[in-house]
């Protein structure tokens, strides 16, 4: 398993996420009765408190808010040096993820695009992992 | 909401009147000679100094203030004290409850304490099983992308307040310098060497913007704090410092998405706690003469001096480049050097250093002029300050 990765945290809603990942969706759950979107994913809206939600798939589009590259590695799928960034999704939650195909520090601001690649846990699972890339790779 | 007038009753009812710790640097030289340490026996040296320092013996105390990983119960047993008042808090938390325990009527004579054995146990600050992960989500949350350390999520927010406020690199570079000048001065202090902006510039990145000089150290110590009435205290030896004022505020919401970390800098958080600790101690950053801030990393002090009023929002870099945080400076940040250069004990050695500066007692780096010295922290956007006061 030489390119696994940390597996997800084991909880039940969180396992959700990763299984339409899986199939190839970015999806988040919606809030029923105020429609609010949540990241990560959680029992209860905590803007109204309503426990009704749907999975709703996000346009994969963003920007980068934040990012940093490890200069070391740790994990056998990420050798160094890799980039992980937090990207605000066009619909408003904040997203983390790798940001590939891009050496070095992005732009803060620069548009990102979602792309769900195929993954491998240090679990033995296999599944699909969000990722992200410069809308605009030109340097 | 908080009440003002309430609060303002308990403003200079409490002091510290005991302050211990331990080696660090010398424990640190053991360690690396292959001594291994116990966290309750560090917790036990400190304790022991603390009351020879306020002149008391282990009867006088009556409460008991524990601070994680050490576990309440068995720190208590070690330290041999049954008591009325027992909890566990992290270091502003239990200065603050010593403070409210006693002005309940709970407890008179209270004991603060700490110990840590991380080097010695080789605590995992990062990977899935990362300190903390139970307590902060956003430690392991991010794991399958390789993002579970503290350092990347600071990493994250230095990424972002240095494309937002113009603060570079260089600038990071001389908090680093400063603090680790003050260190230099420091008998005590695990990392003497000073060093210089060539050296802070060569140091490599961990998770870039962040480089390994730009994180706290990771060593093996204990703290411990005796805060009594501000009466009991005035009869006993040494000038009196009391406890003149403190603030919190949490932010929970969006916590784990980074969204007060990356976004907001926990500049909310900043403001109430700020105001709540101006409205009790009837001081504010004007008053200030010498902060403490708790600098797990770098990206720290900056931001909390611009969260709690020292300056502006995005405006640090000014007080950077004037050369007003390091030894010399009008506003000193962490004179006994923090936890990048003395001593990493999760704010508690910020505590002692304020106090002993307060008395006067900081030898070589010993600032003068002081009346007032505030802690500033803001963990995991739970931002908390206390306000410690010199009385003529």
């Amino acid at each position: 398993m030489t390119d696994a990765r940390p597996a997800p945290r084991p909880d039940a809603l969180e396992a959700e996420y990763w299984r339409h990942v899986a199939q190839g969706r970015l999806c988040l759950q919606a809030c029923d009765p105020c429609g609010s979107l949540r990241y990560p994913p959680a029992p209860v809206c905590a803007a109204c408190g309503s426990a009704a939600a749907r999975w709703q798939p996000l346009s994969g589009t963003g920007r980068i808010v934040a990012w940093t590259v490890f200069h070391r590695s740790y994990f056998p799928a990420l050798p160094a040096p890799y980039t992980v960034v937090s990207v605000a999704t066009e619909e408003g939650p904040l997203l983390v993820g790798n940001l590939v195909d891009h050496a070095g520090p992005p732009a803060i601001g620069a548009c990102v695009t979602a792309r769900i690649d195929p993954a491998t846990f240090d679990t033995g699972a296999t599944g699909g992992i969000c990722q992200w890339r410069l809308a605009d790779p030109t340097p | 909401m908080r009440d003002p007038a309430r609060l303002s009753a308990l403003s200079d009812i409490a002091a510290v009147a005991g302050i211990g710790e331990t080696d660090y640097a010398a424990d640190a030289q053991a360690s690396r000679k292959g001594q291994r340490f116990d966290a309750y026996g560090l917790a036990a040296t400190a304790f022991r100094r603390a009351l020879a320092d306020a002149g008391l013996a282990p009867g006088d105390i009556d409460g008991l203030i524990v601070g994680p990983p050490l576990a309440l119960e068995r720190a208590g047993e070690v330290l041999g004290l049954d008591v009325g008042f027992a909890v566990q808090a992290d270091a502003v938390g239990a200065v603050m409850q010593a403070v409210t325990a006693i002005h309940a009527g709970l407890a008179q004579c209270i004991a603060l304490v700490y110990g840590n054995s991380q080097r010695s146990v080789a605590t995992a600050y990062g990977g899935p099983q990362a300190m903390g992960g139970d307590r902060f989500l956003a430690y392991v949350q991010y794991a399958p992308w390789g993002l579970t350390s503290q350092g990347a999520l600071y990493a994250m927010m230095a990424s972002r307040y240095m494309a937002e406020t113009g603060f570079t690199a260089d600038d990071l570079g001389r908090v680093v310098t400063g603090i680790r000048g003050f260190a230099a001065l420091n008998p005590n202090a695990v990392r003497r060497r000073g060093l210089s902006l060539e050296d802070y510039r060569a140091s490599p990145f961990v998770c870039e913007p962040l480089r390994r000089d730009d994180y706290c150290l990771v060593n093996d110590g204990g703290v411990a704090l005796i805060v009594t009435t501000a009466d009991r205290a005035r009869h006993l030896a040494g000038p009196l410092v009391t406890v003149a004022g403190f603030g919190r505020h949490d932010l929970n919401r969006d916590a784990t998405s980074l969204r007060p970390r990356l976004i907001d800098r926990y500049h909310s958080a900043h403001r109430q706690a700020a105001q709540a600790l101006h409205e009790m101690a009837g001081a504010g950053p004007r008053d200030v003469d010498a902060v403490q801030i708790y600098d797990s990393f770098s990206v720290h002090v900056p931001v909390a001096l611009e969260g709690f009023g020292f300056c502006p929002p995005g405006e640090a870099a000014g007080l950077v480049r004037d050369g007003a945080l390091g030894p010399g400076g009008r506003l000193p940040v962490n004179s006994g050097g923090g936890m990048l250069g003395e001593s990493y004990m999760q704010g508690w050695n910020h505590q002692a250093e304020a106090v002993r500066q307060l008395r006067g007692a900081a030898g070589a780096r010993q600032i003068g002029g002081l009346r007032h010295v505030q802690y500033l922290s803001d963990v995991a956007g739970k931002a908390a300050t206390l306000l410690y006061r010199r009385q003529r």
